[in-house]
């Protein structure tokens, strides 16, 4: 299975290419009053309005850096699209579904860290996108 | 007329017109008093004009039916007893009128009468009887007789009415005695009284004559002084007016004439004091004359002894004007030896203008390099443009190979062969973002190499220009010593000029002495003119001295 690999305060993660519609540079988000912090607002899409979560913001609690490397990953499951900023989204990672681990943790308040895998750069995680999508997480 | 009046007064000695002022205000005194004495007698109490007055009164007494007196009511009362019926009304008005004239001067009476016997007997024993007389006749007379039938009653009341005004009619009398007594009593105390006036009026009259004519004297006397002390100033005026200056004046008071005659003394005894003076220094003049013959005889002797020492004078100035003419050889010297520094100093000043063009032209070519540091920071900056720009590229290149990658692999094994490609894309993007880095790293390097370089060549040129601004200075400096040297040539200059001035003065000197020794000569037959003057001016103080001994002072 194909991955795209990504980073969040110089950890490394990836997301299932399947869920994966594409992958756009930092284009306007206009902000959501009242929204908890992750969710940063709304972005148009393709025609539609597409809410964005700011994965640095959700996992470490600081804002994403601005740079050419930090892009939106536009994602869905099961009809529901997202948009997800992080940082060094520049890779698509071979990722072998034999050698995914589970890490032996489960963090209750962080639903979406799944399985983890390595390669010669170290341990990847991968983003589970079924628990991001939860009512819950943009609310 | 008025102008010869006032000219005839001013003319008039003091004491004639004290004596004109205490007759015309005795004149009007006596003139007043016997005014005063005529109306006195004219208004006194049995004089004419009260004599009239109370004749006045006596013959209305006289005419006239006294109402306080009840007789006509009386007579009235009589007279109804017998008259008819028609003639009542007249009379009772009559009767009426006459109650009520009684009732008001008895008012009158009642507020005027003073307290005393006559007050007693007029309203204590007078008024009871002939009130009572009214009071019966208006009661039990008048009422009856008016009618027929009640006649005799009013008949009856008539003795008791007769009864009633014969007690009246004696207070009465009584009453006129009294007042005829007090009259006579006031008449007696009025003609007292005027006399004392009179006699009052005499005395005062006769103290104010007295103390008038006291006056007159006090004045004349005065007056009689000071004329006296008049006189003694125009005595003494007169005798200094003919140059006697001893006379003596005793000053006895302080008054006017008192501080004239002090004031003439002070006069008299100043133009002693100045006479006395004068007459010193006509001697002392005279002592000075002589003085004078004999100093200028001394003159004529220092004169010739005056016509050796020029000579010897001239000898020593002789001495004096070879001495010159040595220094103004030295000086010479000492001016070629400033000249020779003066050139020393400029040429110290050529070389450093060369040291200042070398500055000048090392300005200029710092201020071209670091024009040119500043275009290579500038191609730096274009440099950065353009790499920003591949980076773009780059970054959009690697967007499409990885969203390629993501459609291959959903195209599954169709996407297999166009994955590799777009692995490929990526791997040329990467290498190209790298490179750029390099580039942009490079360029970063460069442009700190170029500000340092600005730097140090802004450094450069500062010290640059302090060094010229220091040899400015140095080229300054050496200026002022050349002009110093300059000037120390030119006062050279100026004593050699006095010098050689010294030694034609010298000579001049010499000159003036032969002159001077000439000079002397003259001087001796000046002051034999100068000695007939001396005697001159002693004739003309001996004149002086005849003159001032006209005036008599005190030895």
């Amino acid at each position: 299975m194909l991955g795209l690999g990504f980073q969040v305060g110089g950890q490394r993660y990836a997301l299932s290419c399947r869920q994966v519609l594409e992958v756009v540079p930092l284009a306007h988000v206009r902000p959501l009053p009242t929204a908890p912090p992750h969710l940063v607002g709304v972005m148009v899409y393709r025609g539609a309005s597409v809410p964005v979560i700011d994965l640095c913001i959700l996992l470490i609690g600081t804002p994403a850096t601005v740079r050419l490397s930090t892009r939106i990953i536009v994602a869905s499951h099961e009809g529901r699209t997202l948009g997800l900023i992080g940082e060094h989204v520049t890779e698509v990672v071979e990722i072998d579904e034999h050698h995914l681990e589970d890490p032996g943790v489960e963090l209750r308040r962080a639903p979406w860290l799944g399985r983890v895998f390595r390669d010669e750069l170290g341990l990847t995680q991968l983003i589970e996108m079924t628990s991001l999508t939860s009512a819950g997480m943009l609310t | 007329m008025y102008h010869r009046a006032v000219s005839f007064l001013r003319n008039l000695r003091l004491s004639a017109k004290m004596a004109l002022l205490v007759v015309i205000f005795l004149a009007v005194f006596v003139a007043f008093a016997v005014m005063m004495r005529r109306s006195l007698d004219h208004l006194k109490v049995n004089g004419p004009v009260y004599g009239d007055i109370v004749r006045g009164k006596d013959l209305i007494a006289d005419v006239l039916p006294p109402p306080e007196y009840v007789i006509e009511s009386y007579l009235l009362v009589l007279e109804m007893t017998n008259a008819d019926q028609d003639q009542l009304p007249d009379l009772l008005e009559r009767s009426a009128r006459l109650r009520r004239e009684f009732d008001k001067r008895h008012e009158v009476w009642v507020r005027v009468l003073p307290p005393g016997e006559l007050r007693d007997v007029m309203l204590d024993e007078a008024y009871p009887p002939s009130r009572e007389f009214m009071e019966v006749r208006d009661r039990e007379f008048i009422p009856n007789i008016t009618s027929p039938a009640k006649r005799q009653l009013a008949l009856d009341a008539v003795p008791r009415l007769a009864q009633l005004y014969e007690t009246h009619r004696k207070a009465v009398d009584r009453v006129v005695e009294l007042a005829t007594k007090e009259n006579l009593l006031n008449e007696e105390n009025a003609r007292i009284d005027l006399d004392n006036a009179n006699t009052a009026m005499w005395v005062l009259g006769g103290g104010v004559v007295a103390v008038v004519l006291a006056m007159g004297w006090i004045m004349t006397s005065i007056a009689a002084a000071l004329t006296a002390k008049l006189r003694l100033a125009t005595l003494v005026a007169e005798k200094v007016a003919s140059g006697d200056l001893t006379a003596r004046i005793d000053v006895t008071s302080d008054d006017e004439a008192g501080r004239l005659l002090s004031a003439i003394r002070e006069m008299t005894s100043g133009l002693h004091q100045l006479v006395t003076r004068v007459k010193k220094a006509s001697i002392d003049l005279m002592s000075t004359a002589t003085e004078l013959a004999a100093t200028s005889k001394q003159q004529e002797g220092t004169v010739s002894t005056f016509g050796a020492a020029t000579s010897q004078i001239a000898a020593a100035v002789r001495e004096i004007s070879a001495t010159s003419q040595e220094l103004l050889t030295t000086m010479d010297g000492v001016a070629s030896v400033a000249s020779e520094t003066s050139k020393l100093a400029e040429g110290g000043r050529t070389g450093l203008s060369a040291i200042d063009s070398t500055m000048g032209q090392l300005t200029r070519a710092s201020e071209t390099i670091t024009a040119k540091l500043a275009v290579i920071r500038e191609k730096a900056i274009d440099i950065n443009v353009v790499v920003t720009t591949i980076t773009k590229v780059a970054d959009q290149t690697n967007l499409l190979s990885v969203n390629a990658a993501i459609e291959a692999e959903k195209a599954g094994e169709y996407g297999l062969g166009f994955l590799v490609l777009a692995r490929e894309i990526r791997r040329l993007a990467d290498q190209t973002a790298v490179s750029t880095l390099d580039i942009e790293l490079i360029v970063k390097e460069m442009q700190a190499a170029v500000s340092t370089g600005v730097m140090e060549m802004d450094k450069f040129s500062d010290e640059v220009r302090q060094g010229a601004a220091s040899v400015a200075g140095i080229g300054a400096q050496l200026s002022e010593i050349i002009a110093q040297v300059h000037a120390l040539s030119m006062r050279f200059e100026s004593v050699n000029d006095g010098m050689r001035a010294q030694s034609q003065g010298a000579r001049q000197i010499n000159d003036a002495m032969v002159s001077l020794a000439d000079g002397a000569r003259q001087t001796t037959g000046s002051l034999s003119e100068f000695n007939n003057a001396t005697d001159h001016l002693r004739d003309a103080v001996t004149e002086l001295k005849q003159e001032i001994s006209h005036f008599k002072v005190q030895a």
